[in-house]
């Protein structure tokens, strides 16, 4: 129990490293909402008589948009105008408040929707509000605060409508366009409608959302692009039975395609699950902070999708709190082409421009502000989740790494009890992937396959997964819950908690880019890897070659080690550069060091003998920790074996300081008293006496 | 992302281990917690449960400015004039250089303004959406960036009017005054649209004004607004001799230059060059837009025939 204990200690230390670690993403702050019961189903698309119907009343206009529809969409679409004329309304929120009853059908004929009526400032009482503020800058008002005050950030406000559809009739989605213009921070909210049904149109340019769905149990956006908002082109949340299908969605400062929340109703399941709760389906989302995220968004069924050139390709996570479901379980990705995702839109934090109002960015011209901080170059990221199945996509043209996955402890998601702290990352299963080449054949390597922390159990990898992070990963059998090699780990790595941790520290507002990590920018010397490996061997170099000039130099074993004690630290520190990282070369260094120190102690084993074997279980450990790097990471052990290591170093380094200034230190003596084979036992014991002192 | 508050988290949750675990046999798995703890707290440096889900982001700051006033006005094709204050309004300037092979490279310089080629459809925000090109009224196309190629193919042998006019987003056009932001220069194409006559700039300006009325004119045609300059090259000497010619900015000059041998005319600063055939007179029409001293020589010979003084 105790040692349990210890090990929670330091993994609590740790965990706050972690903080960021959560590299990605994803959040919002919204009212406290829960999951829907999950009686409902996924809406139906249904065709016939439009019961309302909006345009504008320019005839000239609507037949230049239309002349170019194939004859029968052109004719209905005339047709349509002439009756919208008579019966219909000018702006899509007259429409939906005319909606009475459930299942009505809304037709948006061609045309730009500004909303002119919802977008004034909030007047009156509704200027007042008495409601919490988001640090994001907005009020979190309650549902009937909604409903007193739709307009306060609705551009378009649809509440408590049941089977409600509203459809384009253009003969594609850019046809209609609903258009915030930067004046609301949702361009179509849809709260507690369930079994709602977007079809066939274009929202955009929105201070936080273009379409949100919240709390709906059913509700499908099919064929509906989003772009130019500061977070999310789609945002669904606590939501089941929902459908995304045919969608696109491309400049937005956190995702594209967010099902956060998605209902948790595969909690406590293994692989096997009886469905999903969100489906996302034929959609592309491009050029976005990441292109799909998903904080708490489980049991979301991600397949044949695109997302690419984007700073990442997709995300899940267990990094915030108030997300019902967490920690985020069972998403599962397949056949998504997931590609070319290296786009560096931090230039845009570092020159200012993100700093101007939203209307200013210049969102249409490309600008992209990315609202948090996470690795670019990357396909999917995992930051905190379980259960997650990667299976059959094609993932390439990457800058870092295909896959990326760490752990987050629960605290940093608002959970403090103890038995939460490792609730992830376990189970993602990582199979059958094309990794390095486009549906096509053509190579398209990533500059890694795999990053991973390292902590975690039942996790695994394809076994033809290239360059990784570590080297050695744990295999993926055949069937799903089969792993070979499998680990179980309380936490990561060291230099890489110590990576997430600097690299956390980025704050958009502050224009803050910590200079020491690569997802900023920092190349060589700058990064905070190479840094600590260069640190590390500065030391150890210094140390090393005192302790051999002052007492070892005339040994011949201890000279042939710290030979071989130099080499490892110079692959150590190029080890830690971009290039070789995911290479063999970190586990060679370690090769390298370890026999370093076992040649060292064996050399001391008579002079210093606690010293001596103290060196000898470090190098021990070090070939352990170079083993578990590229060989196959030891299972059964809570902590990696550079944890150890680390700690012995630190200890052996101190120690290694007093030996070599050691009593008397003068070079002679320490000399004769060392020279193998020793002949003076007394010398032996002043040496034991010494070391132990 | 997290937020640095949620560091004192750390400090707390490992003082209960440590203090819980009685005499720890491995007082160093604690000292380092413990020096982590202290490390990420000092860090942290800020108290309080972490209340938002990543640190604040951009300013969510919602946009409230106008993107002018509808008026009644049309333009041939039934877009609706959107008008803007003159204070900060778009502006264009056109000119046109004929191609070595085919027509002329058509060159916009709008001011206040960007192309938005991406969001053409959407609602009109200030300063943004493309150009329409027209030939004497006729639209020969859609421009959304500075340059475009005007096949020869277009222009019908003769004298025409190309003008440039802006658009938003919305296809409503900006306008100053009531009157829309264009500018106009003329063209001659000499045989069907060959348009090799004169390698000569053409320009013109809506300047701030917004007039919408002032048109860059082709010096063949003549020009009531731009300052004439003559210039007679005989004999190696440059008649009326080398002076100085005084210019307000933005005024237009418009230099009439006659060579008894071929040379080429090149103005200084504003790298304006033509094409000197010998005896035959060429004009170089532009718009002085940037002050400064600039020297009119000739290449190949040499000489310098004025300079301009534009303040």
């Amino acid at each position: 129990m105790s040692w349990t204990r210890r090990f929670l200690a330091v993994l609590l230390a740790l965990a706050a490293a972690l903080l960021a670690a959560a590299p990605t993403a994803l959040a919002h702050e919204e009212r406290p909402v829960t999951f829907p019961d999950g009686s409902g189903s996924v809406p139906e698309y249904r065709t016939g008589r439009p019961d309302l119907l909006v345009c504008k009343t320019d005839r000239a206009d609507f037949e230049r948009r239309t002349s170019a529809f194939p004859k029968g969409l052109r004719e209905r679409n005339l047709k349509l105008f002439d009756r919208c004329q008579d019966e219909g309304y000018r702006h899509l929120q007259e429409a939906v408040d005319a909606v009475d009853e459930p299942g009505m059908n809304i037709a948006i004929l061609p045309g730009l929707y500004e909303e002119e009526p919802s977008q004034p400032k909030p007047k009156g009482g509704c200027a007042r509000l008495k409601a919490p503020d988001s640090a994001l800058g907005y009020q979190i008002l309650s549902y009937a605060q909604q409903q007193r005050c739709p307009h306060n950030q609705n551009l378009v406000a649809v509440l408590g409508k049941k089977n409600l559809q509203i459809e384009g009739t253009g003969a594609t989605r850019s046809d209609v366009v609903v258009d915030a213009k930067y004046q609301k921070l949702n361009a179509i909210r849809a709260d507690g409608s369930d079994g709602i049904y977007f079809r066939n149109f274009t929202a955009q340019r929105t201070t936080f959302n273009s379409l949100y769905v919240l709390a709906a149990d059913g509700f499908v956006i099919d064929d509906v692009l989003t772009r130019w908002n500061d977070e999310y082109g789609f945002l669904t949340f606590a939501s089941d039975h929902g459908l995304y299908k045919n969608c696109e969605s491309y400049g937005n400062g956190d995702s594209g395609i967010y099902p956060g929340s998605a209902s948790n109703i595969n909690d406590g399941r293994g692989y096997d699950v009886p469905r999903y709760s969100i489906e996302i389906t034929g959609c592309r989302s491009h050029h976005n902070m990441v292109g799909y995220s998903g904080t708490a968004g489980d049991s979301v069924w991600v397949h044949d999708n695109e997302f690419d050139h984007n700073m990442g390709g997709a995300s899940m996570d267990s990094a915030f709190p108030g997300h019902p479901g967490l920690p985020q379980n069972h998403a599962r990705f397949e056949r998504n082409r997931i590609h070319d995702n290296n786009e560096d839109y931090y230039r845009n934090v570092a020159d200012g421009t993100c700093a101007k109002p939203p209307v200013e960015r210049g969102y249409e011209d490309g600008v992209v502000c990315p609202q948090i901080s996470m690795p670019p170059g990357t396909g999917i990221i995992t930051a905190g989740g379980n259960w997650n199945l990667y299976e059959k996509n094609w993932v390439y043209g990457h800058d870092r790494a295909a896959f990326y996955l760490n752990a987050v402890p629960a605290f940093i998601r608002g959970e403090e009890a103890w038995a939460k702290q490792t609730d992830t990352s376990h189970h993602n299963r990582y199979a059958a992937n094309v990794l390095g080449k486009d549906p096509q054949g053509r190579s398209r390597p990533n500059a890694a396959d795999v990053w991973w922390d390292g902590q975690g159990e039942a996790n695994c990898w394809q076994a033809d997964a290239g360059a990784s992070s570590p080297r050695t990963l744990p295999a993926c059998g055949p069937r799903r819950g089969d792993v070979s090699g499998g680990s179980d780990r309380l936490a990561g790595e060291p230099v890489k908690l110590a990576q997430l941790l600097v690299c956390a520290d980025y704050n958009v507002q502050a224009r803050r880019l910590p200079a020491g990590c690569d997802w900023y920018g920092a190349r060589g010397l700058e990064r905070v890897e190479v840094q600590i490996a260069l640190a590390g061997a500065v030391v150890l170099a210094l140390v090393g070659g005192v302790l051999w000039w002052r007492r070892l130099r005339h040994v011949r074993l201890a000279t042939v080690a710290s030979a071989l004690g130099a080499v490892g630290l110079a692959l150590d520190v190029a080890g830690a550069t971009t290039t070789l990282s995911s290479s063999y070369v970190p586990a060679l260094a370690l090769l390298f060091l370890a026999a370093w120190w076992t040649g060292l102690g064996l050399a001391l084993r008579r002079t210093r003998p606690v010293f001596a074997w103290t060196t000898v279980a470090l190098g021990a450990l070090t070939l352990l920790d170079a083993f578990d790097k590229a060989v196959v990471m030891l299972p059964w052990i809570p902590l990696g074996p550079a944890w150890i290591r680390g700690l012995l170093g630190v200890v052996w380094v101190l120690w290694a300081v007093i030996a070599a200034a050691g009593r008397g230190g003068a070079g002679a003596d320490a000399d004769s008293s060392e020279r193998e084979p020793s002949r003076s036992a007394g010398a032996v014991a002043d040496a034991g006496a010494g070391a132990s002192a | 992302m997290t937020t640095t508050c949620r560091h004192t988290h750390t400090p707390r949750s490992t003082h209960t281990p440590r203090s819980t675990s009685g005499r720890a046999t491995r007082p160093s798995v604690v000292l380092v917690a413990a020096v982590l703890a202290l490390v990420l707290g000092a860090l942290g440096g800020c108290g309080g449960r972490p209340t938002t889900h990543h640190k604040p982001g951009t300013s969510h700051e919602q946009a409230s400015g106008s993107a002018g006033e509808l008026l009644a006005a049309r333009d041939d094709d039934g877009h609706r004039f959107r008008q803007v204050d003159d204070e900060g309004a778009p502006e264009v300037a056109l000119a046109a250089r004929t191609d070595s092979e085919d027509g002329w490279n058509v060159h916009l310089s709008p001011r206040n303004f960007r192309f938005t080629p991406d969001s053409v459809g959407g609602a009109a925000l200030p300063g943004r959406g493309h150009a329409h090109l027209y030939l004497d009224d006729r639209k020969v196309a859609r421009v959304y960036g500075s340059w475009f190629h005007l096949p020869g193919s277009l222009v019908p042998r003769g004298s025409h009017r190309l003008t440039v006019r802006l658009y938003a987003d919305d296809h409503t056009v900006w306008a100053v005054d009531g009157k829309p932001i264009e500018a106009t220069i003329r063209l001659r194409a000499s045989n069907g649209g060959a348009g090799h006559e004169h390698p000569e700039w053409n320009e013109g300006s809506d300047g701030n004004e917004g007039s919408g009325k002032s048109e860059g004119r082709d010096g063949n045609e003549g020009s009531d607004a731009a300052r004439t300059v003559a210039i007679a090259i005989a004999d190696g000497r440059v008649q009326p001799p080398p002076d100085r010619v005084e210019l307000k900015r933005g005024e237009r000059v418009r230099l009439k230059v006659t060579s008894d041998r071929a040379d080429t005319l090149h103005v200084h600063g504003y790298d304006k060059e033509a094409e000197l055939p010998a005896g035959k007179p060429v004009t170089l029409t532009f718009s002085a837009d940037r002050t400064g001293l600039f020297e009119v020589e000739t290449h190949d010979s040499g000489l310098v025939l004025t300079q301009l003084v534009v303040r």
